[in-house]
């Protein structure tokens, strides 16, 4: 099932009205059928892959725990990761696993006509199961005892096909609280929900259309529309992404659970490092905390001083590249991750070396700012070229031909179905979103803002934004980009 | 609690009505779906005669291809566009009770028919949903009960009119215009006269993309469709059965027909679906032998494929088609009772 789904907007109300109508006791059994139905809608088969990364973690967490032999426990700790990785692996590599396994049975005189899927979010519970298996081998968290609630804890359906990658720390204890009915969460959560939907139906699926034309065949185009298109792509890549962390986030605080938030106004960075502190955060948490430091750690013991030039580079370089490849085995995500990779290097160098450019003349802090907000957008613009390209070589040629023609030609209108109409929609429905992006900057959040005003000032901006998606969201569209991983 | 869920009904309640006006008022000023239009005009025709009516059409777009003043019946169309055989079993019990004087059923079955399932997937399943809110069904074809309750909702609640495909580009333009349009697409085919008389019909090269076009998307929607949703020729065909026998239980005639088809759509249908075709005659032999139903293919009629003046578009005939096909109907079924 999807969010942007019909089936949800009935899914998702039921669930919710009946979480709060049940005792406490009997929650977590609804949460985890309503998880495990939200799954099976999509694809039955695959809930079996679910079903059995939630048994190596479960069993793992349990002998982990009883164990205190140090040899022991590295043993279980190399199974259970091993066994994690290697589904993940072998559904992402599911190409070359098809063939395997066809060419397997067809030595075995066997017909078998089964293609294997990449199945839905699995990276995402791939990397809870492994960051819960660690922090129980580590001891920072005590193993889950109950099946049901390890299980919902794996699959609750807000957060299970495109995260945010939740902790066990933050997210496990949350399903013993009792959570009452709250008046202003389940507004709050219903808004963030609806702000989601708006991200996703109006802006970024609206872009889409323009994108895959562009990105579908790059060599018909040259210049404005490659520019148009990249840039349109990591608007709807953001809108896309952030719009379904909303609707998690949102759907879950209706509940009453806290989600991590996974987005952090990303575009307003001021540099490539920051703008990992604000994009796709919990995955860039997770890198940091199971790849990033113990790579370095590791380093610093091989005898590498910390200011050493493999000891600065390679953590970055290998978490941006385990980035990439988290996406896909696909040449595009490694350059996308190697290219982050490289700026984040880059900018650790420069850092450390304590550069800073010398103008003739002295910025204004605002301009500063906002050049280097510019100046950042842009290599992460960059880079989105390989995520999005089909191949390397289309990549290269929109790079070669991004500045061949400069000119706004009327044919750009043709890349939307409507032409100017769409461009219209897409400019404003931004624009929007980027006012709400200035007074969160300016206020916290906007919700606040919107609370404080009169009942009816309150329920017109409900209505309104609710309108708006209904008129202008591009209905029936298609899946989440982040849901694909 | 009661708070909420008094709030949350008051604000929900004041989201219906928003869209019922403002969906009403956008379909009047610039209605999307000529189909809808026409349906709604045609079950108030059949309310209005339906002490007269003694035959009627059933079936997709396609089943338009019949003209009652030449058949000299009493007869209505309830046919709408892109039907599957599931939603015309519905509707045929519905008629058939709602009819006094109904003799005859006539019912299209195109080439896909037997592997098409609108609730299969989108754009297809909102016209499932449409059909819902539309039609006077009062249960759910078997397994489809959230289309159901989705189309049932939507006819108060006019959800699907706010969801506009023209994002309601079409309103802003005839509100600026300031006209009230019942049509925003008109017809972009040629008027001529002829020996059939005069014919709005699209040209030979309109009708050579058209074909190539129409074809390609029917027998690739139609093996999707089959995809999704397994066993989906059997349902098919036990859901035409079942009409069949419903309505022969009641004395009423059925008879089933394929129109005439462009010469080109029916040579790019080949190309791609020669399949789709051999299974839809194997079945309609089937219910030929098993209830004695009446069948006429007409779908590759030597005298009409060739002449586009006779087309409205390469799998659609125009007005004048429309009354050859009859007249060609009409003779053989009578050939057919002398027999």
């Amino acid at each position: 099932m999807k969010f942007n789904s019909i089936e949800f907007l009935v899914f998702f109300p039921f669930v919710a009205t009946a979480f709060f109508l049940i005792p406490h006791r009997w929650r977590w059994t609804l949460l985890l059928g309503a998880s495990y139905f939200f799954y099976v809608s999509w694809n039955p088969k695959y809930v079996v892959v679910l079903l059995v990364m939630t048994v190596i973690g479960y069993v793992s967490g349990r002998a982990l725990e009883q164990q205190t032999r140090p040899t022991t426990r590295r043993f279980i700790l190399s199974l259970s990761l091993l066994a994690s990785l290697g589904i993940l692996f072998f559904f992402k590599y599911s190409d070359l696993s098809n063939r395997a396994l066809h060419s397997v049975f067809d030595r075995l005189g066997i017909g078998y006509g089964v293609y294997l899927v990449l199945p839905l979010g699995l990276s995402y519970f791939t990397f809870q199961t492994l960051s819960y298996i660690l922090d129980v081998y580590r001891g920072t968290i005590p193993a889950e005892r109950h099946a049901g609630i390890y299980a919902l804890f794996i699959g609750f359906f807000p957060q299970l096909t495109a995260g945010p990658i939740p902790r066990a720390s933050q997210l496990l204890p949350q399903f013993r609280t009792v959570h009452s009915p709250d008046y202003e969460l389940v507004v709050s959560g219903l808004l963030r929900m609806t702000w989601g939907f708006f991200k996703k139906l109006v802006i970024a699926d609206r872009l889409a259309v323009m994108v895959n034309t562009v990105y579908g065949d790059p060599t018909a185009y040259t210049g404005t529309a490659l520019i148009l298109a990249t840039y349109a792509f990591a608007f709807q890549v953001y809108c896309d992404f952030s719009g379904y962390a909303d609707i998690a986030i949102g759907a879950a605080r209706v509940m009453g659970f806290t989600l991590q938030e996974n987005f952090q106004q990303p575009y307003y960075a001021t540099s490539i490092p920051e703008f990992w502190r604000r994009w796709h955060i919990t995955l860039y948490n997770w890198l940091r905390d199971y790849v990033f430091y113990p790579l370095s750690r590791a380093l610093r013991r091989s005898g590498f001083a910390s200011d050493q030039l493999l000891a600065l580079a390679l953590p970055p370089m290998l978490t941006m590249l385990i980035s990439g490849l988290w996406h896909g085995i696909n040449w595009t995500f490694i350059v996308w991750g190697a290219l982050h990779g490289t700026f984040m290097v880059i900018s650790v160098l420069w850092s450390r070396a304590n550069l800073s450019l010398r103008w003739p003349f002295s910025f204004p802090p605002q301009i500063l700012t906002g050049l280097k907000i510019f100046f950042t957008f842009n290599l992460v613009c960059l880079a989105w070229i390989f995520f999005r390209a089909n191949s390397i070589s289309d990549a290269l040629y929109i790079i070669q031909h991004l500045f061949v023609t400069a000119e706004i030609n009327a044919s750009l209108y043709d890349l939307m179905p409507s032409g100017w109409y769409d461009w219209l929609i897409a400019m404003l429905a931004i624009f929007l979103m980027e006012v709400v992006h200035y007074n969160q900057r300016k206020y916290g959040s906007v919700r606040e803002v919107v609370r404080r005003q009169p009942v009816w000032l309150r329920w017109s901006v409900y209505y309104a934004l609710i309108v708006v998606i209904f008129m202008f969201g591009k209905f029936g569209a298609g899946e989440f980009i982040y849901a694909r991983f | 609690m009661r708070k909420f869920f008094a709030k949350a009904s008051t604000f929900l309640l004041g989201i219906v009505l928003l869209f019922n006006i403002s969906g009403t008022l956008a379909d009047r000023i610039a209605p999307l779906e000529d189909w809808r239009i026409e349906h709604q005009q045609r079950v108030e025709s059949l309310q209005a005669r339906r002490d007269v009516i003694e035959a009627v059409t059933l079936g997709n777009s396609h089943s338009d291809s019949l003209d009652y003043s030449v058949l000299g019946i009493e007869g209505q169309s309830m046919a709408f566009a892109a039907a599957d055989l599931f939603e015309i079993e519905k509707y045929a019990m519905y008629l058939a009770a709602e009819l006094p004087k109904l003799k005859t059923v006539f019912i299209a079955v195109s080439y896909y028919s037997f592997s098409w399932d609108n609730a299969a997937f989108e754009p297809y399943r909102t016209r499932r949903i449409r059909y819902y809110s539309m039609a006077p069904v009062w249960s759910p074809i078997r397994g489809d009960v959230s289309n159901y309750v989705l189309g049932k909702l939507e006819s108060f609640t006019h959800i699907m009119s706010e969801v506009r495909s023209d994002h309601w580009l079409g309103v802003w333009a005839n509100l600026e215009r300031n006209v009230s349009l019942e049509n925003t697409s008109p017809y972009d085919g040629v008027l001529t006269t002829s020996a059939w008389g005069i014919c709005p019909h699209y040209t030979a090269e309109q009708l050579e993309p058209h074909a190539l076009r129409t074809a390609t998307r029917n027998v690739s929607d139609s093996l999707q469709m089959a995809i999704v949703h397994s066993r989906l020729e059997s349902e098919a065909y036990s859901a035409l059965a079942r009409t069949i026998e419903a309505l022969q239980a009641k004395e009423i005639r059925v008879i089933l027909f394929t129109p005439t088809y462009y010469e080109k759509y029916n040579k790019y249908f080949i190309e791609d679906g020669s399949s789709i075709i051999e299974d839809m005659k194997g079945m309609l032999d089937r219910l030929q032998q098993t209830y004695q139903v009446e069948y006429y293919d007409f779908s590759r009629d030597r005298e009409v494929v060739i002449h586009p003046e006779l087309f409205y578009n390469s799998d659609h005939l125009g007005e004048c088609g429309k009354k050859v096909f009859s007249a060609k109907l009409l003779k053989a079924m009578s050939d057919n009772t002398q027999k």
